[in-house]
This record gives C-alpha cells, structure tokens and sequence, in this order.
C-alpha cells in the first residue's frame, strides 16, 4: 500500500539530501561553534550561511537572525520579549483569535497580567477586518501578532496593509508575523510590509524538527527568554543546534528558486482536489479562501465525524488531520472554525487535507475515492437523526 | 543498622485456618511488585512481614508495597541487634535526629519474653536516657509529636510512622473475573475495588478502528499499566470489535443499538472469562449514569450473562468515582480526548427502558452470523500482559 502524506502542515518529511548534509554536520563538523579553535569555527562558519540565507530570504540583514528551536519558541520568544521589557502602566497588545496556539495562549495568559489584550475576530474566510485593526491600534499598543498563514484554514492575512496601518498610528509598536506556514512557500518582505519581528521553523518545509529562526529588526528592544552563555547575540543562549541549523539551510536551498513555480503547481493540484471532491459528495464544506495557500485544504463533511474519518483514511494508508485535533471531550474547542462561524453540523466533520511537492495528480484521485468511500460508508453507519 | 519495611496485615489475620494462605500469598504480591527492586527480601515474622531492602531502594519499594491489597499499614523502621545498650543509643539518635519536635513518647513492646526488661521498665527507661541526652524535648504520653516504637524480638526494630495502606484482601484469594476495560474513569476504578477484595483482574477491551483510534489502545493499556500497581499483573485482551459493531448498527433499530452492544460484549467476555477460568465479570456501571445504564438497561444486558456480574460502583455517584480514579492515579489517562465506541454510535435517542424480549427479537436477524463473528472477536483478540 503506497502511502499518501496529506498532512504537510503538521510536518513534512525531511528532505534526503537534508538529511545527509546533517549527517555530515553530525559526524564531522561537531565543534561547539563558541569553541576557540578551528572546529569551532567551521560550525559558526556553517551557521552563518544558513543566517545569511535567511536573511536574504526575508530580504532583511544577517544579524537580524536568530535561530531557535522551532515556532513555538520563537513565538513566545518575542511576545514574551517584548512584553517583558515593557514597564509601562498602560499597554496594550492585539493578535487574532485564529492564531497559533503558541501566540494566542501566550495573549491569553496576559490576560490576567494587567495588560489590555485585544483579539480580533475574522470573516468567514478567516481575513482580519483592517478597519478593525485600525480603530483597535492606540498610543499604548507595544505589540500586533498577526499570522500570515493560517495553519489550518491556509488563509492569507494581507501582511502589507496590515504594516502600514498599525505603524501610521504607532510608529513605536512592534508588528510580529508568524510566518512557520509561509516561509519558502509564499514570498515576503519584511522591510515593504513595515515587519519587525517573524516566526520561522525547519520542519514545515522538509527541514528537520527542533530547529527554526526569529528575524528580529535591529533596535527592537527584546528581553531574552534563556539567558546563559550569550550565543546568538545575548538573545538566546545555548550551544547551537549545527546540526538542525544546517539541515534547515539545506531544506532553504533547496526551495528557494523553485518555490514559486511550484506555488502554481499546488495550486492546481488543490483545485483538482475541491472539484473531485465536489463532484463525489455531497453535503461538503471548502472553509478558508480559494486565494489562499494552496498547501492547505481544510474541508468539512456533514454528518461525518472529523476523527473516525481520518481513521478510516489512515486504515488506507492516507493521512491528514481534524481541524484541530477535537472531539467531545476535548478541553480546547475548535477555535479557529469556531472563529469563522462554520455552522455546527459541519464542525465535527472536518478535515485538514495539506499538500507538498511530492503529491502526484493520481495521488489526489485515490485520496479522493478513500475519502468519498470513506464518507458515504460512515454516513450509512452515524447518522445522528436516522429515523426509527 | 538496616533499614525495613514493617507489613501489617488487617484482615486477613482473621481468617482462621486459612491464615497461612493468605499470609503466603500476600508476601508472594509483595515479592512481584518488588521484582523491580533487587535488593528488596520478604521475610515473614510474628504477625508481621518485614521487607528487607537496600538504604537507596527504601523509598521506592515502599511506595510499591504500599498499593499491594491485604495490607494496613506499613512503617518503615531500622533493626538493630536486641541488646540494651544498643537499643538506648538508637533511641536517643531516633529522637534527636527527629525534626520539629518538642514532646516524645516511647511505646515499647517486648515480644521475645527472654529479654530481661518488661515492656513498661523499657518504656521508663528509654524515656530517662532519651531525657537526660536529647535537649529541648520532653515527655507527652498522650499527644506526643513523636511516638517512637521499640519492638524488641529476636531483632530489635523502631520506628515512628504509621503509613496507612489499602487494607482489603491479597488479590488471588478471591479467584478471577473479567473486567470490561473501556478508556473511560469508571472501570479502572471498578476493576481497582474488585481487585481490592482480592480478585484477580483480567481485562477485555473492545477495539473499534477506526471508529475508536489506536490512542484508544494505547491509552486503555496505559490504564491497566496503572492498574496493575494494585492488581498485580494483569491479562488484557484487545477484541477487534468493528465488523460487529457495524453489523449491529446497520441491523438494529437506532435506539437500542447501545443494548444491544453492549449485550455481545457481555457474550465476549463472558467467552473470554471462561476461557480463562474467570468466575465473574466485573463492569464499571453506575446506576442511572447514562441511558444504557437505568436499571431497565443493566437488566437487558445482565440477561445475557451467564455468571455473576460485579458492578462495583452501582451506588457511586461520578464525583466519587473521580475521587477514586484520582487517588489511584488513573483519572489524568482516563479523560486523554480519544474518540472512543461508547460515545461515537449513541443515538440521539437511545431506549432507557429496553426490554429483553425486544432485544432478542432485533438481535434474531443477527443471532446466527455472531455465533461465527464472536467466536472469531474472542480467536483473534490480541492478548497483552502488563
């Protein structure tokens, strides 16, 4: 049975050349990059590459880069950052109800910290209303958190317009993207969108796990989250993941000039997706918005339960994922459905379907079949209001 | 000096005869739940067992031994040899080590009569030397903050602390019964207190893929890993369950398939129970807890058994099964967000008053083909001993 991996959101499978050049890393070049000797400097000198890459990518300097053990600690690293160093009286702080829950807990959890924490809802589509953000942003906001891509709807926040406004009403506050779901997928510019903080991670785009990297601008005032022995600048000590950070170039090199060719072949790829899916069952749902991020696919059946389906699709050998991993008893709810209003009998029922390169055009067709098998067998079976 | 666990035993002193049984067969619980303790020794004394153990491993084998069942207190105590001398000078170290302390009280008893000074001289005694070299303490008998212990046998042992155990019986001394494991808080509790009257408890899980997911087994396993601190080993059984379950759900009226489920899985363990030299099942119902579980609904599923069905917690309302499932430790695993078969068929309106008659007349069309399907749920179950 040929796997099919449709949950390249959760993570994706490193790259075997990734793979190899930290093996090298591993084996070879294991020097303690803050070691004096020649070792050490062959692993600063690897490291540095990879931050220069970044950095281009960004289209920001080197020393803007801090590498870090993945998005959820640069999430928290510059939230945290930046509301700690803060001793203001009177502060405010604005993110979205859609985010990350790395980004949206940290908010909640200042909350109860005397800091005023707006949350801004979202459309149907899953867009921030900038008329919202506009009227929300104050003389005392030091920090908006804003994704620019959804991870499980794929919706894309328009990071531009987004920097404009609030930097046209404070000049001063931080604007902080989560960029994990858009970096090597979709381009950005954090000096045109006005940016001065981003979240990235290594192993969305075939890098490996346990590494990623904050682009924090020059002159932000950030408090570190670790402090010890002052490597990447005082902002974030311990010895450096070499081995992560090199995996991560390499996952870099490898997509940064194919990536917008291949942005237009996902794209189509999710179309055939939606229009086989559409044609197979009926009673479905394509939540998000079509001109969003082609590598995510989150789509709800009615009178299905999210989970059993992605069970019964794992029995095939396909994997996607729930929403947001809910059932009944789940503490968490559904919050990012919740937050665009998808009508109840449709939020049991969802998945998130998520591409990559390696998805073929058969792949999609026998995805679909398993899932319009899958769906119609199921509805026969749970039907919360079959008649007596 | 060494360092041992002192084993009291409540209940099963009582059993006249059979003392010797129950005696053996809680030191032989004790060896098994020790077997990660190497250096841990059960030896049997006067009304008492004593664990022989290592400094470093005191810790860990007593709060092993203090979930074994048959058990009502344990103390953890230090032996020295029964010479006066000796016995003094550990006591005035017993004393002055203690921390906190302003008033203590000697208990001493002497069970080996060849000793030359009676239990309550001793008590004087040990209470003048413990004065006259310990400073800042004095004598309460009646509320001391330390109530030191001198048990003069063969060996001397003090101690100063009562741990309270979980009393019951030696689990084995009340034969086998078969626990309907579901993921859920109830039915570890149910298999704990079964367990506790000295029942050997085997579990019988129903596997729904995909309907409950493999987190579900791993999750039911971990519980009866928990479990089975109390209960000794444990046999549970993983039924591939699916195929009836669909059959049932596509055969039966809408509202009595959760019966009518819950009657085969009644069938299986009992298959599985006699299998296994089981003489009981045990389940976790409580009565009036959910629909299936009105006292209409026990009757339409007790009447497929064909043993006795313990239901532990019938009278428990769910907070005080929470409670247990706390104290026992199996709560935290038991609300991990699985889906799991109990929850995900539940009609909207499931019967609350079932009737046996109506249950065997939906269950005809399907009676003849689950002969075959039971039998082959209980062949290809998937067996894990923890």
């Amino acid at each position: 049975m040929k796997e099919i991996y449709l949950d390249n959101a959760a993570t994706t499978r490193v790259h075997p050349q990734v793979a190899e050049k930290m093996m090298d890393a591993l084996v070879n070049n294991y020097g303690n990059p803050s070691s004096l000797h020649r070792l050490g400097i062959r692993g600063e000198q690897a490291i540095k590459e990879v931050r220069e890459l970044i950095a281009k990518n960004l289209n920001c300097q080197t020393q803007e880069i801090y590498f870090t053990s993945g998005g959820t600690e640069g999430n928290n690293m510059i939230i945290q950052g930046v509301v700690e160093n803060k001793k203001r009286n009177r502060m405010r702080i604005i993110t979205t109800a859609i985010e990350h829950p790395s980004v949206l807990d940290v908010f909640t959890f200042y909350e109860n910290h005397q800091i005023e924490v707006i949350i801004l809802g979202v459309d149907a589509q899953g867009h921030i209303c900038l008329d919202e953000l506009e009227a929300a942003m104050n003389q005392d906001t030091i920090l908006v958190s804003i994704m620019g891509v959804n991870n499980e709807l794929g919706t894309i926040q328009d990071l531009k317009a987004i920097g404009k406004i609030v930097k046209a009403v404070n000049p001063k506050c931080i604007f902080h993207a989560d960029f994990v779901q858009g970096f090597m997928k979709i381009p950005i510019n954090v000096q045109a969108s006005l940016i001065d903080a981003v979240t990235l991670s290594g192993h969305k785009i075939f890098g490996p796990k346990g590494v990623g990297a904050a682009y924090i601008k020059k002159g932000t005032d950030i408090k570190p989250l670790l402090r010890g022995g002052g490597q990447e600048n005082n902002m974030r000590s311990g010895t450096e993941n070499v081995p992560g950070i090199v995996g991560f170039g390499e996952a870099i090199r490898l997509r940064k000039d194919s990536f917008n060719d291949e942005f237009e072949v996902i794209r189509n790829l999710r179309t055939a997706f939606i229009n086989e899916l559409e044609a197979k069952i009926d009673d479905i749902k394509i939540n998000g918005d079509p001109n969003g991020s082609p590598y995510v696919l989150n789509v709800s059946f009615n009178r299905v339960r999210g989970e059993v389906l992605l069970h019964s699709l794992e029995a095939k050998g396909i994997f996607v994922s729930t929403g947001s991993a809910c059932s009944s008893h789940k503490k968490e709810k559904q919050y990012v459905l919740k937050a665009i209003g998808l009508a109840e009998e449709y939020k049991e029922g969802t998945i998130r379907i998520s591409f990559s390169k390696d998805i073929t055009k058969d792949d999609v067709k026998t995805a679909v079949e398993a899932i319009a098998q899958a769906v119609n067998s199921l509805r026969l079976l749970v039907k919360p209001n079959k008649n007596r | 000096m060494e360092h041992v666990i002192l084993v009291r035993y409540g209940e099963i002193a009582l059993k006249g005869l059979n003392r010797n049984f129950f005696i053996e067969l809680l030191a032989k619980n004790i060896r098994n739940t020790l077997r990660s303790v190497p250096s841990a020794k059960v030896k049997k004394i006067q009304g008492r067992l004593i664990v022989d153990v290592n400094d470093e491993d005191l810790n860990r084998a007593m709060e092993r031994v203090q979930k074994v069942f048959g058990i009502v207190s344990i103390s953890p105590a230090i032996v020295i040899d029964s010479d006066i001398a000796v016995i003094e000078e550990n006591a005035i170290e017993q004393v002055r080590s203690a921390e906190d302390i302003k008033t203590f009280k000697i208990t001493a008893k002497r069970g080996d009569k060849t000793f030359p000074i009676k239990s309550p001289d001793l008590c004087c005694r040990l209470g003048e030397v413990v004065l006259d070299n310990v400073e800042g303490v004095t004598v309460d008998i009646h509320n001391p903050d330390l109530n030191l212990w001198v048990e003069v046998r063969e060996q001397t042992y003090m101690y100063h602390e009562f741990i309270a155990c979980n009393g019951g019986l030696p689990v084995g001394c009340s034969g086998k019964g078969a626990l309907l494991l579901s993921g859920g808080i109830d039915s570890p509790v149910a298999g704990y207190l079964m367990a506790k009257r000295g029942v050997e408890v085997i579990g019988v899980y129903f596997h729904s893929f995909p309907f409950t997911s493999d987190r579900t087994k791993e999750k039911v396993i971990d519980l009866a890993k928990i479990m089975s601190q109390y209960c000794g080993k444990i046999k549970l059984f993983v039924v591939p369950f699916t195929e009836i379950q669909t059959k049932i759900v596509e055969m039966c009226p809408d509202r009595q398939t959760t019966i009518i489920m819950r009657r085969y899985m009644m069938r299986i363990a009992e298959m599985i129970a006699n299998n296994e030299g089981a003489k009981a099942m045990i389940t976790g119902e409580s009565l009036g807890q959910v629909a299936s579980q009105t006292m209409e609904g026990l009757a339409a599923t007790n009447a497929v058994a064909g043993m006795p069905v313990f239901r532990p917690l019938i009278g428990f309302d769910k907070t005080e099964i929470v409670k247990i499932a706390e104290t026992i430790g199996t709560f935290e695993t038991s609300i991990l967000p699985y889906e799991d078969c109990c929850t995900i068929f539940v009609p909207k309106h499931p019967e609350t008053r079932p009737k046996v008659s109506e249950m065997l007349r939906s269950e005809e069309k399907i009676a003849e083909m689950m002969v075959q399907m039971m039998a082959t749920a209980v062949a290809e179950s998937e067996v894990v001993t923890l």
